[in-house]
């Protein structure tokens, strides 16, 4: 199955040297270092890494009606576009556009992250993995808190302009690097494939549940302290653009989902 | 100097079929005459005109020429020829007309970028040649290397933030090349969806 749309990818985009990093239900995400369109000699303007390029492939769901396939493919890789276009003229960090080519569901965007000392990608779950392997002392460090409080912000920035992610988990934040030469991090939101706008209390607060879900199982340790950094990461933007009603609200409602869960009750 | 004009090829890898071949124009003074041959569909005014103060760099250039091919393979393009297309592709309104009048050249134009869209097995030496001399002899200017210094030197931000409605952004804009570079390509990107 995997291997039949890795060849219809490989199709669709010829000579373009393809690095499954990623596969999801609905999209499969690679790696490459041609630019879609850009010779050796033109760098792309405001991206981090110009050297590296994500494609994001929504595949043909053979299940669906043809033309209706054709339709919804086109329709959320265009929406996805629109919604990191969004961000970036919001200045809030994701994934830069580079390029899109919605019938075939593909979108090109930045590179974002770098490789640990460890070799492995600069999710948080496996940058949290790599300190928690180096002690107690390191995995609830100043840097731990920092980095937590950090995406915590990161989510209040997307709540605060009515757009919630809709699968946070701590695969789908970022590392970025600040610094050659010391540790310092940014924190960028990546895979925004679920996400609409909202400015439902509800849709927040059942995303930063998903998230806090995401880390007791992925960190079990130390979950307590990370979501307790996260909760004052989030909070601060809120008492920084003085919106403290509308956190109280999405606390309030954060503590009722924890009680029932991600789903809604379906009773009354 | 009667050296020949400057230029840049331009081809996109997947969509093979056509290439491009652009020149910069500064300093035109018979931009009303070349209005009025495009107009009159003369032959030999058969480029894409683009006022080149709403592009600040190759990159959107090359976006514009990616948008357009394909656009072209996929059939799904929104004018009748590639070089409105291109122009149609680049600028941020949705009408033609408004495109071309305000995308396209006019006749208070300045400065001009010149596309030739053509099949790729067409483009060769002789073929550049021929227009380099085409373009010297229908346009009055001064011709100059393509490159994001160049094209920067001439574009009005002031046009540009109220043509792709810049405004609404939260980074300062002002002599912020790369950011702005980026709006324009994700907008050409994201044009007509």
């Amino acid at each position: 199955m995997s291997k039949e749309i890795i060849e219809r990818v490989e199709k669709i985009l010829p000579d373009f040297d393809l690095k499954l990093v990623s596969q999801g239900a609905e999209a499969l995400v690679f790696v490459t270092e041609k630019h879609p369109y850009l010779p050796k000699d033109i760098k792309p303007a405001g991206l981090t890494n110009v050297n590296n390029f994500i494609v994001k492939y929504r595949p043909r769901k053979p299940y669906r009606h043809e033309k209706l396939d054709l339709q919804i493919t086109k329709s959320r890789t265009a929406g996805e576009a629109k919604l990191l276009y969004k961000l970036d003229s919001l200045n809030i960090k994701a994934p830069k556009l580079i390029a899109l080519d919605a019938i075939n569901g593909i979108i090109w965007m930045e590179f974002l992250g770098f490789r640990l000392p460890n070799g492995n990608f600069s999710s948080l779950k496996n940058w949290l993995w790599f300190i928690e392997k180096k002690g107690e002392s390191e995995a609830i460090g100043q840097l731990a808190k920092d980095v937590m409080r950090l995406v915590g912000y990161a989510i209040a920035e997307l709540h605060l302009n009515e757009i919630v992610h809709g699968d946070l988990t701590s695969s789908n934040i970022v590392l970025v690097k600040e610094s050659e030469t010391e540790e310092k991090y940014s924190v960028a939101l990546i895979d925004f494939g679920l996400s609409s706008y909202s400015n439902l209390v509800e849709d927040k607060a059942v995303d930063i549940y998903v998230l806090e879900r995401a880390l007791v199982s992925t960190h079990p340790q130390f979950s307590e302290l990370y979501n307790e950094w996260l909760l004052e990461g989030y909070h601060s933007l809120y008492s920084e653009k003085k919106k403290i009603n509308a956190w109280r609200d999405v606390e309030r409602r954060l503590a009722a989902v924890r009680l029932r869960g991600r789903k809604r009750s379906m009773l009354g | 100097m009667s050296s020949a004009i400057p230029f840049r090829e331009i081809e996109v890898p997947v969509y093979k079929k056509y290439k491009a071949v652009c020149f910069l124009a500064s300093n035109v003074k018979n931009c009303q005459e070349i209005k009025e041959n495009l107009i009159k569909a003369n032959k030999d005014y058969d480029y894409g005109f683009l006022n080149a103060k709403n592009v600040v760099s190759l990159e959107q250039l090359y976006s514009g020429f990616y948008k357009t091919v394909m656009s072209q393979h996929d059939g799904n393009m929104k004018s009748r020829t590639l070089h409105t297309e291109l122009i149609y592709s680049l600028s941020p309104f949705k009408n033609i007309m408004d495109c071309l009048n305000k995308f396209g050249i006019s006749k208070d134009s300045n400065s001009i970028l010149i596309v030739k869209i053509v099949e790729s097995e067409t483009l060769n030496n002789y073929f550049i040649k021929t227009q380099q001399e085409n373009l010297k002899s229908i346009i009055d200017g001064e011709f100059l290397e393509i490159t994001d210094d160049s094209l920067q030197e001439i574009t009005d931000i002031k046009a540009l933030e109220k043509n792709y409605k810049l405004k609404i952004r939260s980074t300062k804009l002002e002599n912020n090349w790369p950011s702005i570079s980026r709006n324009l390509v994700s907008i050409t990107h994201l044009k007509g969806l």
